[in-house]
């Protein structure tokens, strides 16, 4: 009898799951057509606009990029909340979730003439998490740390452990988080007002990274000055302390 | 003139598709289900394939898997072109033979003529 109701209830949350999709896939083909059609409009396809309008049109484009960002940060909240439940917790490697993240990023690191310093431990280091959950939580702080560094500078990253935690410091050179919004950067559809020339996350944002660490039972904290060096220090219980 | 096959459903990206494409010099057209796909096949073999993965009553997956068997379409580059962003969605199907993966909301079409024009080597 439990197994069954287990089973329902793991299809009543897979549905609601895939409604919530559905709906967020209509908003975003609207918003993506405002987007191509706001570029083309800037880019005089339609042919030349006066410098005033295209400031306006620059800002509805950024609004309509914020929109963007804040639907794909609901829909992976929305996936995380609802399913908080399912996440699967076993041992990993630390250095097996940083080099699969890192090789993600090699294209982008080119782009921009970047490079990430990464070191593995000299002993393996396992934590106590879902790969994948705990995989978006890296790449989307590599990912800010390539967006908002500055060119041609190194991404610095540094693993090490104490009796029951791992910690991983994600160090970058780069624009930096105003002093002013630090005590907000964790809450949910926070851009910093510096950020806002730059292209708009397809990602979960800090509040949603958070989310996932508090339910490794870990902890996220930073240091950050302004057009200078952010460090993000991500903390996750070592899996031989759940044995 | 290179010729692009565009498999999409949505009726008003669709236009906003077909326009910039035609005015970048390429021959455009578009398609929704097997029906229509095939109709073009008929008549002509792409240069290059944009493929939207969330079409109505026709799965993305097993239209790649299609496109990708079929002797006319195996060895034309496809490129996804989809609003689904989940690494799982990316890695299913750039392991089923998409050649590149965009998510539509990271890019203007601006870039995604970029990449085609970097793919057909024009």
């Amino acid at each position: 009898m439990l197994y069954y109701t287990a089973v329902y209830m793991e299809t009543e949350i897979e549905k609601k799951i895939d409604n919530f999709v559905l709906l967020a896939h209509e908003l975003k083909t609207n918003l993506v057509a405002s987007k191509w059609l706001l570029d083309m409009f800037e880019n005089g396809d339609f042919g030349p606009i006066p410098n005033e309008q295209k400031e306006a049109l620059i800002k509805i484009r950024e609004a309509n990029d914020r929109m963007l960002t804040s639907i794909n940060e609901s829909l992976f909240m929305f996936r995380n909340g609802i399913t908080e439940q399912l996440y699967r917790l076993t041992p990993c490697d630390i250095d097996s979730v940083l080099t699969q993240t890192i090789e993600h990023f090699k294209g982008e690191l080119s782009k921009k003439g970047m490079k990430i310093d990464y070191k593995k431990t000299e002993t393996p280091i396992n934590i106590y998490a879902d790969y994948e959950k705990i995989r978006i939580v890296f790449q989307n702080i590599i990912d800010n740390a390539i967006k908002y560094g500055n060119p041609t500078s190194t991404i610095t990253i540094v693993v090490s452990s104490d009796a029951d935690f791992m910690h991983c410091k994600i160090e970058n050179m780069g624009i930096g988080i105003p002093k002013n919004e630090q005590g907000t950067i964790f809450k949910q559809f926070f851009r910093a007002s510096n950020s806002e020339q730059y292209e708009a996350g397809s990602g979960i944002g800090l509040y949603g990274t958070k989310q996932i660490i508090e339910h490794h039972r870990g902890e996220i904290s930073f240091e950050s000055e302004e057009q200078g060096k952010t460090v993000f220090t991500i903390s996750i219980p070592l899996a031989e302390k759940q044995a | 003139m290179k010729k692009v096959l565009i498999i999409e459903d949505d009726a008003f990206l669709k236009e906003i598709e077909i326009g910039k494409f035609n005015k970048e010099g390429f021959d455009t057209q578009t398609a929704m289900t097997i029906a229509e796909i095939d109709d073009y096949l008929n008549q002509k073999t792409p240069d290059i394939i944009l493929l939207d993965l969330m079409l109505p009553g026709v799965d993305g997956f097993g239209l790649l898997a299609k496109i990708r068997s079929d002797e006319k379409t195996k060895d034309v580059p496809v490129l996804i072109f989809s609003n689904l962003s989940g690494e799982e969605d990316i890695k299913k199907a750039l392991e089923a033979g998409a050649t590149e993966f965009m998510i539509k909301s990271n890019f203007t079409l601006a870039e995604i003529i970029e990449k085609i024009k970097t793919i057909l080597k024009i």
